[in-house]
This record gives C-alpha cells, structure tokens and sequence, in this order.
C-alpha cells in the first residue's frame, strides 16, 4: 500500500494505491489517528487505485469515521470502484459514508 | 479451449503472516486463466478473511503453524482449500451479522466472514485428524474467463 497525501485548501487529499488486507490495514490507521490529532481535520480518502479491500481495511474506515466524529473533523471517500462500492454495500456501509464519485467532488463536499 | 485443471499451493508461517506467496499464487492462477479482476479481488478478500482469522483466533500456543493454502481452478470454477493444525472453529457456523443494527451497536467481527459467504458460491469445513478443512469455491461465468 502506498499513500499520496496532498493538501487542497482546507482539505487534506489521501490517494491510496495497492490493497488494504490484515497485514497493512494497521499503517492506514496510524496514518489517519495522526493525521485526525489536529481538531477539525477535513479528510478525503481517494479509493481510485486500490487493489482490494479486505474487512480489516473497513474496520480502519469505520475507526476513522469515530475518530472525525469526536475529534470535530469530516470525512468523505471518493473513487470507488464497482468492487469497492460492492463491498461496502455487502457490509451495509453505502449510508455511513460521505461517497462522491470524484476526488473534486469530494474536496468540494468538504471545503 | 479446454485446458483442464490449473493448480497451486503454499503455505502460510502463523507468526510471520506474510501473504507474499499466497498473493503470488493468485497472480500466477490469475494469469494461467485469464481471470478477471472482479474475480482476483474476490479471491484476494476471500484468503485474506480466512487466514487473517486463523492467525488471530486458531492457536493457543506461541509456536510457528503452518497453513496450507491451495489454489485451483478448471474452465467453469475457482477453489480454495486451506488447511491449518489450530484450534476446531466452523467460521461458517458462526451467525449471519445483523446488518440492520446502527454503527454503534453492530459488531465488526464478523464482517469478514459474511464477506466470504457473499463472494463465494460454495463453501464448506470438516474436523479431520484434529486439522481443520475449508473448501471454497467461485463460480466462474463464461465473461470471467479469458
């Protein structure tokens, strides 16, 4: 897995390539507890490029959700695939998440 | 064209829990048939589900296990078999999450397996020789071929 992070305004972008398994899903969440320690982080996840994603990648999502809720900040996720967003609808997730289907859609949603 | 059954197989070490090998055998299955990658994602989720869970729940011990994990795939189906010496456990006897309970109330432990259960047409488990079997199979229609 591999994370491009850029700033766009007040939005902070996260281009993530590769997969999302048991074995990595743990640096995605390290990235993004560090990233929500500043009150009021406005983050767009870009799910474009990923590889797949496994249940522990959903469990560091879904962490990250808690964590912008508490924390005052916003989260949204752009790019999915057709793979992607079936997974997340298997899991019942379509309604918990801020979904656009482009990264300048969702910079715009959170800006 | 009718190229008959393409198999491959290796193992997991419990403690490392590299999936290196178990991503290269899906990349080479992938390539011997041509599969879509609707269905290499599949297959990737399915495995990594299924031995992340025998890591985290299958032994007592703090010893290095071996898990077999074998891939398979003819003109109409993929198969996974995986084999581990851990604890008896049917992931599949396990209830179906309640996935109209709210965030906050649902527990997240058993997403993976309904992931499994959702992408794969066929599964089954034994009890064998104190080993535990899984059997999977993924139907593959005449489009998810090359």
């Amino acid at each position: 897995m591999d994370i491009q992070e850029l700033e766009t305004g007040q939005v902070t972008v996260l281009a993530i390539n590769g997969r999302i398994d048991s074995t990595n899903a743990i640096d995605l969440g390290n990235k993004l507890r560090a990233l929500y320690a500043q009150p009021g982080r406005r983050l767009l996840l870009d799910l474009q490029e990923i590889e797949y994603i496994s249940s522990a990648g959903f469990r560091t999502l879904l962490i990250a959700l808690r964590r912008a809720a508490d924390t005052g900040g916003r989260l949204a996720l752009c790019g999915l695939t057709s793979k992607v967003r079936e997974l997340f609808d298997m899991g019942g997730f379509l309604d918990n998440f801020s979904i656009k289907p482009t990264r300048d859609e969702g910079v715009n949603s959170l800006a | 064209m009718q190229i008959g059954m393409v198999t491959f197989q290796t193992t997991v070490d419990s403690k490392s829990g590299d999936l290196e090998g178990v991503r290269g055998m899906v990349s080479a299955l992938e390539r011997a048939r041509s599969l879509t990658p609707e269905v290499v994602f599949d297959i990737n989720v399915v495995l990594d589900e299924l031995i992340s869970n025998i890591i985290k729940y299958g032994y007592s011990d703090d010893a290095a296990h071996e898990i077999c994990v074998k891939l398979s795939a003819t003109d109409t189906a993929v198969e996974i078999g995986i084999e581990d010496d851990g604890k008896a456990f049917d992931p599949f006897a396990s209830p179906e999450p309640d996935l109209s309970l709210s965030l906050a109330e649902r527990p997240v432990g058993g997403l993976g397996l309904h992931f499994v259960r959702k992408l794969m047409d066929d599964i089954k488990y034994k009890r064998e020789n104190n080993r535990n079997y899984m059997f999977l199979k993924k139907n593959l229609t005449p489009q998810a071929q090359g």
